[in-house]
Parts: structure tokens; C-alpha cells; sequence
């Protein structure tokens, strides 16, 4: 298979291998925070290839204007499922220096059990095989609606398997039923935003801009009702553990809070002027504004108690892989142009 | 000659309805429609262009949340509870109630304004006088011209002619 590039995109390919290189550099002063930095970037890039999969089997279960514009963006992005598997492996390999039941002795046998290299990295690759097998199936137009819908079923279940493994067990007292939805929705968010910012600035003006100006408000409610539903959920009791979590995010990353809760509200007030939802330019800044939340979000989830270097790790990656996702978008939809073209 | 409340004219179809208000939509008629099931874009073509509802909700859902939450501080000074160690006015635990005071505000305001703009509860409407028009709850689809001061009713008449309807139906005032 021969992958041609375009100029910009090859140059975005090398400011992120740059990048992505020196955030991986970083392991030799810190691997620890290092390693947890491209976990936090890395769930975030693996956002797409599942947000997109998620949209396109809604797009198949209830059609409508709002999928029309973007569905071969959303085919483009699930092409992104085998990258983001890739970009595990350093997560994978340094399982020891990023997760505490490596260090600890687990708390209860059940966490015996569940946590281990062999079965986390085992997890990892189910869900990434799911969402490249699901996604194959889809985009060939092979029994869409039957994959779609079980898709959909399998969606929050496995989601939820990797967000705790992931990003909640970097906690080992925190128990919360809501993380994985919490982290799906963040990860659906995201991909919606970037995939139509994507949209936006490579095509032309989308049929019906409205109707997915509306979904983004939907997807920021959600988010809202979510993320305050688990703070409150936590808060309400104010038992140890809970609070243990959050107190670990105060100080500094109060900053955070306010930068998240900011770039996601200002966006959802702005939403409900139908002049906002309707207009392609207002929309992509919204986008900027609402990715740039969901990253400093990932980052709150993934970062607390790693100093300086993870955050910086957390940066590099970050832009390493924003730009390796931009590329990669670019090349994945005119690989989906041309497949869909008539001949 | 009676006055009329308006001129129907009668479809069998939502598309060639569709096609009819499109074409009388720039000369200047006050349309209405009569159909049996929503028709997606009608409102568009009929020109119609109400956001009273989503104002009211929207003003409704704000003042609804406002009150929940006043309620709740001002029950909170009257009778001091303190419960956990929190401060008596704590703001996460008002929110939801605020959330379903926004909820119960918009929907009151949205179903209070969609009832005053339709000017409803009314029994009784002139078109149910005319021939014919109980077919719009069965497979027909009516497009009305509006009897206003301006009104010419053979200029109306020629107009819907011109869009071959099945038949045109006077409705008297």
C-alpha cells in the first residue's frame, strides 16, 4: 500500500515526530512522569479513532442531515484505530513505572487479579481490535446494521474496561462507576470537535452546519451532567477516598479546573444562539476552544502528583500527536475519498 | 357576497402542497397549511419565522433556576442545618434542584407561549366549516390564502387555480 503525502502533511508528520521524540526523551530524566504524560496524550489521540466509531454506527442506527457531512470524516477517522494501538506500546512497555499496583502490593484480591502487565496490555488490544474490526466492517458496508448496533452495545461496556485501566487505576483507592462513561464522553467530545474542525477547514461549508452545532451543544451538556454528576456523587458522602482524589487536584491544578470548566461552558452558553450553531466560523473556534478543554482535561485526569516533567512530557506529546492526528486525518480521507468514488 | 375567511385550495400530496406554497411564497399572500402530518420545510416555505418559544424557554428556564436556587438559600438562613462539616449555603447540593426548577420553568414558559401564540384553548375555527376540509386529517392537504384587508378574492382565486389543486374551497368568516 503506497501512502502518498502532501507537503503540509509531511510537515506536520515532522514537527510531530519531533515533538512526540522528545516527549519520549524525557524518559531519561523521569520516566515515570514522563511515561504518564504520553499516556494522558495517548488516551487523548485514541479519542478519535473511538469517538468516530461511535458516530458512524449512531450515523447508521438513525440516519439523518446530521450524519450526511460527516461520514467519510468520521470513516477517516476510525483509520486511526491501528496508529492509536501503536502509540500504547511505550504505555505498555513502561506499565512499571506508570501505574502504582506495579509498585504496591495490590489492595484486594480481585486487584490482584485484574491489574498485571499481560492482562492490561491484553484489555488495550481487545478494545483497539474492536474498534479497527467494527470499523472495517462499517466503512465496507458489510451488515452495518447489525455491527452497528452491537457495536454500540460493546461501546460503553469495553470503554469503560480501558478508561479504568488507563486512567483510573493511576488511583488504586478510587472506585467510581461513572469513570468509564466519564472518559467516553470526554473521548466522544473530542472527536467530535476535532473531527469537525476538521471538516470545516478541509471542505466545503457542510450541509446543514446547524444540526451539528446542535450535537455539539448535546455532547457538552452531556459532559456538563456527567462531570458534575461524578464530582457530586463523590462530594456528597465526602468519604476518604473520594475526597483523597480530587484534594490530589487541588492547589496548581485548580488552574486546570477553571481552564476545563471555561472552555467547555463558554462554548455551551454560546451554542444556544441558533446564529452560532449556524455559522462555520464561529463553530470551528468553538471546536479549538472545546479540544483544547478536553486535552487540559485528559491532563487532570492523568497528571496530578507527577511534577513538572509530566506535564511538559504531557505538552510535547500532546503536540506531537495533535499534529501526527491532523496528518493522519488528512491522509485517511482522501484514502476514503477515493474508495467511495464511483467509477 | 359573504366575507370569507379565506381560500382553500386541496392537494393530494405533501410534495405538490410543498410545490404550491413555494411558488405563491414570494407574491405576497398570507399562506396557511392545513395538513394531516407534520411536512417537513412547509414552515420554511409559509414563511414562518415565530421564536417566541424558544425566548420564553429560554427566560423561563433562567428565572426557574434563579428561584430554585434562592429558595434553597433562603430555606437554608430560616433554618440552619449544619450538616457534614459544609458551609450552609453549599452551592453542589443546590444544583440539582436548581437544574429541575430550570427544567419545570421552560417547560411551563414554552407550553404557556405556544398556547398564547396559537391563541388556544379555542372550539371552534372557520375552516371547520368548510367542504371537504375534514379530509386534512386524513390523506388531503390544504393550502390557505388568508382573507385580509387587501383581499381580492378573484385575484386569490386565479392564483391557486394556476397551482391545478383538486378542488377550491370558500370558507365563509
Amino acid at each position: 500500500m503506497r501512502v502518498e503525502l502532501l507537503r503540509p502533511e509531511a510537515r506536520l508528520l515532522i514537527v510531530g515526530g519531533l515533538s512526540a521524540g522528545a516527549a519520549l526523551a524525557l524518559c531519561l530524566i523521569d520516566p515515570a512522569a514522563a511515561l504518564t504524560g504520553w499516556l494522558g496524550a495517548a488516551v487523548a489521540f485514541a479519542a478519535i479513532p473511538a469517538g468516530a466509531l461511535c458516530l458512524m454506527a449512531m450515523m447508521r442506527l438513525i440516519p439523518g442531515a446530521w450524519g450526511e457531512s460527516l461520514r467519510l470524516t468520521c470513516e477517516a477517522g476510525t483509520l486511526l484505530a491501528l496508529p492509536a494501538l501503536a502509540l500504547f506500546l511505550p504505555v505498555m512497555l513502561g506499565v512499571r513505572a506508570i501505574y502504582p499496583w506495579m509498585a504496591h502490593r495490590p489492595e484486594t484480591a480481585f486487584q490482584a487479579f485484574w491489574l498485571g502487565p499481560w492482562f492490561y496490555a491484553l484489555r488495550t488490544l481487545l478494545w483497539f481490535l474492536m474498534l479497527w474490526g467494527a470499523a472495517r466492517a462499517i466503512r465496507a458496508r458489510r451488515r452495518t446494521r447489525a455491527v452497528a448496533a452491537a457495536t454500540l452495545v460493546a461501546f460503553p461496556l469495553l470503554g469503560s474496561l480501558v478508561a479504568i485501566d488507563w486512567l483510573m487505576s493511576l488511583d488504586l483507592h478510587l472506585a467510581s462507576s461513572a469513570f468509564g462513561l466519564q472518559c467516553l464522553i470526554l473521548s466522544v467530545t473530542l472527536a467530535f470537535a476535532g473531527l469537525l474542525l476538521f471538516r470545516i477547514g478541509a471542505g466545503a461549508r457542510p450541509y446543514r452546519v446547524g444540526v451539528l452545532g446542535a450535537l455539539l451543544l448535546t455532547l457538552l451538556l452531556l459532559w456538563a451532567y456527567i462531570q458534575f454528576l461524578t464530582f457530586f456523587i463523590l462530594w456528597s458522602p465526602g468519604l476518604p477516598d473520594g475526597a483523597y482524589w480530587y484534594g490530589r487536584r487541588a492547589g496548581g491544578w485548580d488552574v486546570a479546573e477553571w481552564a476545563f470548566g471555561l472552555l467547555g461552558g463558554l462554548p455551551l452558553l454560546l451554542l444556544l444562539l441558533a446564529k452560532v450553531r449556524r455559522s462555520p466560523r464561529l463553530l470551528a473556534r468553538l471546536c479549538i476552544a472545546v479540544v483544547a478543554g478536553k486535552l487540559i482535561e485528559f491532563a487532570w485526569l492523568a497528571l496530578p502528583g507527577q511534577g513538572p516533567v509530566g506535564l511538559i512530557g504531557f505538552a510535547l506529546a500532546s503536540l506531537g500527536l495533535g499534529s501526527g492526528a491532523a496528518a493522519g486525518l488528512s491522509i485517511a480521507l482522501r484514502r476514503r475519498v477515493r474508495a467511495r468514488r464511483p467509477t | 357576497m359573504a366575507e370569507l375567511h379565506a381560500l382553500l385550495a386541496e392537494f393530494d400530496s405533501p410534495e405538490r402542497l410543498i410545490d404550491a406554497a413555494r411558488r405563491l411564497g414570494g407574491q405576497g399572500w398570507r399562506l396557511e397549511a392545513f395538513t394531516p402530518f407534520p411536512v417537513e420545510g412547509l414552515g420554511r416555505m409559509l414563511g414562518f419565522a415565530d421564536n417566541r418559544v424558544p425566548r420564553a424557554m429560554l427566560i423561563g428556564g433562567a428565572t426557574g433556576a434563579l428561584l430554585g436556587f434562592l429558595m434553597q438559600v433562603a430555606t437554608n438562613l430560616d433554618y440552619p442545618l449544619w450538616i457534614g462539616g459544609r458551609p450552609l449555603i453549599a452551592v453542589p447540593a443546590f444544583l440539582l434542584i436548581c437544574f429541575e426548577m430550570l427544567v419545570l420553568g421552560a417547560v411551563l414558559a414554552g407550553i404557556g407561549t405556544m398556547l398564547i401564540a396559537n391563541r388556544l384553548p379555542r372550539l371552534h375555527h372557520p375552516v371547520f366549516a368548510a367542504d371537504r376540509f375534514d379530509l386534512s386529517a386524513d390523506d388531503r392537504f390544504f393550502l390557505a390564502i388568508l382573507a385580509d384587508a387587501a383581499f381580492d378574492r378573484d385575484a386569490a382565486g386565479k392564483a391557486l387555480a394556476a397551482l391545478h389543486p383538486r378542488a377550491i374551497i370558500e370558507v365563509p368568516a
